[in-house]
């Protein structure tokens, strides 16, 4: 059915200056379901998770938001998703600080901020975390308040861009579990990665990425 | 907004600016006359009488008077007769007063090596200065102490070269310091004199001589076509400093006590 | 010793002539940065943002404008101020507001090319990171100056050396009248030619001494701020 369509992707081509980085025949992103975005080192995957979070722009056409053309819908994307970078950014403070800074910034003020945070930092075991300063963390720990820091939000799509490259293998187990019970939820994942265990029988689609 | 707020300051305190020069009455003098306080002792008593603050800008006498031409000040002080009846002349100022003069002497080293002490009259003593080759610091920067330098090196048929005649640029107290440090001859107003004495080893060589008289006038810029010239401020001034009360203030000036100008007004 | 003597009885007697002088340059700054900041902040955000080909271009030029010498922006504003300029209708020129305006065209660049050469290190993915989580257009802007305090602070410091120790614009533009435009450099500038070196000393002391507490109460309010290092 149209309306269970999140982006229709259809003879998309992306250049940065000269150089082609996409040239993507179709690709359908459907409501509630986890995709796993695959391909090497420079096919990029980043490039596209950017584009379809609102954080490049793109002057050609072919990509389709819920039906409108992307290029009318910069606001909306930056409410509607949500995107993790590969090594993320850590504002200056404590981790609750960083919690509280997305729903600070969405003006969510009717709410008992403590519960929140602590219930977002519990679906990822790291409550402990909570009143640690952001540079005294280490890379796996960065990674998983940075993923805590977007779920806060609780937006319908979510973009993880390498989500498991830092973390060992119990945090890898806990944060796909907290995906599956999000994509429960209809919430849209995806994620890119190199580590085809992570994908395997957890993705409902896998789309591959070629080199130009 | 912060920025709303310090965007406010900038009007407020800009437009501050503006207005609180509404009752400053601008005066271009030579450095020579402020460095030697006669204004800081004049003026607070001038506004005491009179409500008028005067903004005192010293820089050469040539820029004096071009600020003068400019309509940047209102009244300018300085000694260069000539430079003055030209300023008038051109219509940049008007009511040119005599106010007072002071003299001009020359510094030496106390040997006096070119035996100047015993001129006949200031031009011999530069054309023994001359031949002699002694060291002589020039202003070189179109003072009132250079022009009157340059006049008297012309009255006696001298054109000065050569490495005994220094043009320095420099200020009068910086001028005398270079003259003591290589034990040169410098002509000088008394006043800058005065307040170095005790700081030089150099010694009045030759004064007295009419030519090296160094008569100061004070003129109004003329406001025709310039309505924000305070004309009346700066004829306030003009005729305070001529009265005989001014004048009095003006003899009463001493610098370690000494008696500095001497008023002229007529 | 005779000399240190003088100077420190100059300083600590409070003398009234000194700090008055003091208060003055200080105020100038003050006000000068004040208003260089609102403008070098959001100059240097334009900058940032700008697109790439333009982006080299404008910082080059920035970058040119700081090692202008004090003196010719003195030049140039005078001629727009004297009564034959432009503006010569304001009658600013003489007044302390000249002085607050040739400095805060001094200070501008400098400002500006600090923070956009420390923005090149760190901004996108901050940029990123805001916009994603949904901040708009403003929260974007006091987003990333709370997450660089440390540099635009760095910055102003290094305006407010520009400005403190200039006397080309002071001078042109003030005018050095005692007791209204008479800065700490014109008072030196006008104390040394007439060799009243004491007062000069004094004056450059109590300059030495303003820098190296600003620098530490600057240095304080960082390490009260998170110790953020990481890019």
């Amino acid at each position: 059915m149209e309306t269970d369509i999140v982006y229709q992707i259809n003879d998309f081509k992306f250049f940065f200056g000269k150089i082609q980085i996409l040239d993507i025949k179709n690709i359908t992103i459907k409501k509630n379901k986890i995709y796993g975005l695959v391909g090497a080192n420079g096919s990029g995957k980043t490039t596209l998770m950017k584009i379809l979070s609102g954080l490049l722009k793109t002057n050609k056409g072919g990509i389709y938001f819920k039906g409108l053309d992307i290029k009318k819908c910069n606001n909306i994307l930056n409410k509607q998703t949500v995107y993790i970078h590969q090594s993320p950014y850590l504002f200056s403070g404590t981790v609750y600080d960083n919690m509280k800074y997305p729903l600070y910034l969405n003006k969510i003020t009717n709410t008992d901020y403590d519960k929140i945070i602590e219930n977002t930092l519990r679906q990822l075991e790291i409550q402990n975390l909570k009143n640690k300063n952001s540079y005294e963390l280490s890379s796996g720990e960065i990674q998983k308040v940075a993923i805590a820091r977007a779920l806060i939000l609780n937006r319908e799509i979510i973009f993880l861009d390498e989500p498991t490259s830092n973390l060992d293998n119990k945090s890898i187990d806990v944060l796909k579990k907290t995906l599956i019970e999000k994509s429960r939820k209809n919430v849209t994942l995806i994620i890119s990665s190199h580590n085809s265990l992570f994908l395997k029988d957890f993705c409902d689609e896998i789309i591959y990425l070629d080199n130009l | 907004m912060k920025i709303r707020r310090i965007l406010i300051a900038l009007l407020l305190f800009v437009s501050f600016s503006i207005l609180s020069q509404e009752d400053r009455l601008k005066l271009a003098t030579t450095t020579s006359t402020e460095n030697s306080g006669l204004l800081d002792y004049l003026l607070p008593i001038f506004e005491k009488d009179t409500g008028i603050k005067v903004d005192v800008i010293s820089v050469g006498t040539g820029k004096a008077l071009k600020l003068g031409e400019n309509g940047d000040v209102d009244v300018v002080l300085v000694h260069a007769r000539s430079l003055e009846d030209k300023f008038v002349q051109d219509g940049y100022g008007i009511d040119r007063k005599d106010v007072m003069y002071n003299d001009f002497i020359i510094l030496g080293p106390k040997k006096d090596p070119a035996k100047i002490k015993k001129a006949k009259n200031v031009l011999d003593a530069f054309k023994k200065i001359a031949n002699k080759k002694a060291v002589f610091i020039s202003r070189g920067d179109k003072s009132g102490t250079h022009v009157k330098e340059l006049e008297i090196w012309e009255r006696s048929g001298i054109k000065p070269k050569g490495k005994w005649y220094k043009e320095s640029g420099l200020g009068m107290e910086e001028a005398i310091n270079m003259a003591n440090n290589e034990l040169g001859y410098v002509l000088s107003d008394r006043g800058t004199y005065l307040s170095v004495k005790s700081k030089i080893d150099l010694a009045i060589c030759y004064e007295g001589d009419k030519e090296l008289f160094n008569p100061y006038g004070i003129i109004a810029v003329n406001p025709a076509n310039k309505d924000y010239i305070k004309y009346d401020e700066a004829m306030k001034l003009i005729e305070w400093i001529t009265s005989e009360n001014g004048q009095k203030l003006i003899n009463d000036f001493k610098i370690e006590g000494e008696q500095l100008f001497f008023g002229s007004a007529k | 010793m005779d000399l240190l003597q003088k100077i420190f009885y100059l300083i600590f007697s409070f003398d009234r002539d000194i700090y008055q002088i003091v208060l003055t340059s200080l105020g100038l700054t003050f006000f000068s940065i004040s208003f260089a900041t609102v403008i070098a902040v959001p100059l240097a955000f334009i900058i940032d943002f700008s697109n790439y080909k333009i982006k080299k271009f404008l910082i080059a030029f920035i970058n040119s404008l700081t090692s202008l010498p004090t003196v010719v922006i003195g030049l140039i504003v005078y001629s727009f101020i004297s009564r034959k300029g432009i503006l010569g209708f304001t009658g600013l020129l003489f007044t302390p507001g000249a002085i607050v305006i040739g400095q805060t065209i001094l200070a501008i660049p400098i400002i500006t090319s600090t923070i956009v050469a420390g923005f090149s290190k760190i901004d996108s993915k901050l940029y990123e990171t805001l916009k994603t989580l949904g901040a708009d257009k403003r929260q974007i802007f006091l987003g990333i100056i709370s997450e660089t305090k440390i540099l635009i602070v760095a910055a102003l410091l290094f305006g407010f050396g520009r400005i403190i120790g200039e006397v080309g614009v002071s001078m042109m533009l003030g005018g050095n009248i005692k007791r209204y435009t008479r800065t700490m450099t014109t008072a030196i500038a006008l104390e040394t030619s007439k060799g009243e070196f004491e007062f000069a000393l004094a004056l450059g002391i109590i300059l030495l001494l303003i820098a190296l507490s600003i620098n530490f109460i600057i240095h304080l309010f960082l390490k009260r701020e998170d110790k953020w290092k990481r890019i």
